[in-house]
């Protein structure tokens, strides 16, 4: 299983000006430190370490010593416990800075003194909190290395065991990977020990990309990791934008299956599919794994639905998650858990209004938005209310994307909306330009908040919502991970399906 | 509630609110999909000489969710004797969960144009809702 330590940008600033802020080298002082609360995101494949809030240290708390290194008190880890014992689900990590040459960005090493003193301190705050709570260690280099170690101490089950704590040495992990979460999103190197090659990309498949962002840049998408969730018309084509861009991984998630009333704006697919009613997920397996240009790629298919727990399982392996299922209710569990898990969100759709007796579009209207960290939550940017949402909890039909309450009655009778493939061409690129301005920086005042395109008049506007409302509570379990409640549930449009193919056939 | 099915944590931290505030044992009988159905044992009627307690519909999702619908043992009525119409569903199937209780009567109200829920202490005032939802009838 991989690991990955993720912070936000405003954190990572935070720590950067606490340990190398002004007068940040001192010889007979050149270390600084400071505790922190630490929390668990747990995919299926990857777990992350979440930085969460920084307990600052008061004077004399943080302490150099000539024979012992860097010095956290006694009083300093003390507070941490009192503030982590209220704190569900969160841990420690200890972080202190290493001087160093400003040039070397690598990950840096633990010294053999680090190790002892994690090996004491970090096992004494095990035994003080409940089980089940990480710990680790933390390393930030003047030159921007950072590196992570994840501690795991076997908690005594005999009073014997409990004599013998102090001298078991616990196992010790490196994060693989850091990552910096905010307008964009940002990687690096976590593991000082790494020996393995970078992911590989096609210098010829990807000519024309590399003259816009780079080697850098191809590689960049080459390591990255993106969920899809929704494999219709929107999600389908994005899915193989990415697989053409020279995206590594993708994690395709849908449990719908093909059929003749989704043909039409199923790019890629075939009618063999549709006569086999192969699952969208798999036909998008299928569609990339034969159109990637990066040299690894990797598809993953999962019938699922993200507003389930399984299905939410599966995005938390992945750096970026694309929103293209038309429901509240999946909207709503993909908007908590980009700021629970620093996992940015990028959300599109559209919603078309026929004219009766003409073939006059009365009104449509595409749009893309992005959430998590450093920007404002989907609901604040008023892609779906609560309300929406609960009602999506309540009712087994089909969605309806922006304005579903503007459907006039008898169309809401209707059990699917209209859609048009060219629209959902549209929504699809303006979600992919969102992907490579938040990895790659390529249009940085494109970066954040929802994009509108009104069909009839044919104008894109932007929103005005840039940030959260004040009353807004995401912040308040931003890099929260596991310990936040992700309002997943029963979703019973696949319940209906689960159920119906459950059923033998007569 | 040792015998009521589990309910997930920020639901169940408003059940613990409930309690602590309103003095009553709110008991979960059923979860049914998304939803709790969650017995107010002193949910007040104001209907002439009716007994209080209903089964008010919360979503797992709570503070998350709004909830939807009440589930009663008798018709509910008005102060002034008249039966309780809007919304009335007599023998609905949003009652089956809790039918073998006795739950015969739903009332399909909804959260529409109401403050938002944000907190689990918002419980006191979803339930302080359904009673003047009854007296308005």
């Amino acid at each position: 299983m991989k690991l990955d330590f993720a912070l936000t940008d405003e954190s990572y600033h935070t720590a950067t000006a606490l340990l190398f802020g002004p007068d940040w080298y001192r010889p007979r002082d050149p270390e600084r430190g400071f505790l922190a609360a630490l929390y668990v995101g747990a995919g299926v494949e990857r777990r992350t370490l979440i930085l969460g809030e920084i307990i600052r240290p008061l004077p004399g708390e943080v302490q150099w010593s000539s024979t012992r290194g860097l010095i956290m008190t006694h009083r300093y880890y003390s507070r941490a416990i009192d503030h982590l014992q209220g704190t569900a689900g969160a841990g420690l990590i200890n972080v202190h800075s290493h001087p160093g040459p400003r040039v070397d960005s690598s990950p840096p090493l633990p010294s053999p003194q680090d190790l002892e003193s994690d090996r004491n301190e970090l096992g004494a705050v095990f035994r003080a909190l409940s089980p089940g709570r990480p710990m680790a260690a933390g390393i930030f280099s003047a030159g921007g290395g950072v590196s992570v170690r994840e501690y795991t101490f076997k908690r005594p089950s005999t009073s014997e065991e409990a004599l013998r704590f102090e001298r078991r040495r616990p196992a010790i992990r490196f994060a693989d990977r850091i990552r910096i979460v905010g307008r964009r999103l940002r990687f690096q190197e976590g593991d000082p020990h790494r020996k393995g090659l970078p992911r590989p990309f096609d210098p010829v498949c990807t000519d024309s990309s590399i003259l816009l962002w780079g080697e850098r840049g191809q590689r960049l998408l080459a390591e990255i990791s993106i969920a899809i969730a929704g494999l219709g018309g929107v999600g389908g084509m994005v899915a193989e934008y990415l697989a053409r861009l020279g995206v590594g991984r993708l994690v395709l998630i849908d449990y719908d299956r093909l059929e003749l009333e989704n043909f039409n704006r199923s790019q890629g697919a075939t009618r063999r599919e549709v006569r086999r009613r192969a699952p969208k997920a798999q036909v998008y397996k299928r569609v990339t794994t034969g159109s990637a240009t990066s040299p690894g790629f990797r598809a993953l298919a999962r019938r699922a639905s993200v507003a389930e727990e399984e299905g939410l399982r599966q995005l938390l392996d992945c750096d970026l998650i694309i929103g293209s299922a038309d429901d509240a209710f999946a909207r709503q569990v993909l908007d908590h858990a980009s700021y629970a898990h620093l996992i940015p969100v990028i959300d599109g759709g559209t919603v078309l209004l026929p004219q009766p007796d003409s073939m006059v579009i009365a009104a449509g209207k595409s749009q893309v938005a992005g959430a998590g960290p450093g920007h404002a939550c989907l609901e604040c940017q008023g892609v779906y209310t609560q309300e929406e949402a609960t009602i999506a909890r309540e009712t087994a039909s089909w969605g309806q994307y922006v304005g579903a309450n503007a459907m006039p009655a008898e169309l809401g009778k209707e059990l699917r909306a209209p859609s048009v493939i060219c629209t959902n061409g549209l929504v699809a690129s303006l979600i992919v330009l969102r992907v490579l301005s938040i990895l790659l920086g390529t249009t940085p005042s494109a970066v954040s908040g929802l994009q509108r395109y009104y069909i009839e008049s044919g104008e894109l506007h932007w929103g005005a919502i840039k940030e959260c409302k004040p009353t807004c509570r995401k912040n308040s379990f931003l890099g929260r991970g596991d310990s936040h409640f992700i309002p997943t549930g029963v979703d019973l449009r696949w319940k209906a399906v689960r159920e119906a193919e459950s059923k033998p056939l007569s | 509630m040792s015998d009521s099915p589990t309910v997930p944590g920020p639901l169940g931290a408003a059940l613990c609110y409930l309690r602590e505030h309103r003095q009553i044992d709110p008991r979960v009988d059923a979860i049914s999909d998304n939803f709790a159905y969650v017995w107010i044992s002193d949910l007040q009627k104001s209907g002439n000489g009716q007994a209080p307690g209903g089964w008010i519909r919360l979503p797992t999702a709570f503070p998350f969710g709004n909830p939807h619908g009440l589930v009663t043992i008798e018709p509910l009525m008005r102060k002034d004797g008249a039966l309780v119409t809007d919304a009335h569903n007599p023998g609905h199937d949003m009652c089956k969960p809790v039918i073998d209780l006795g739950g015969a009567h739903y009332y399909s109200w909804t959260w529409k144009d109401c403050p938002p829920i944000q907190d689990p202490k918002d419980i006191l005032g979803v339930v302080q809702w359904y009673e003047r939802t009854i007296r308005n009838g």
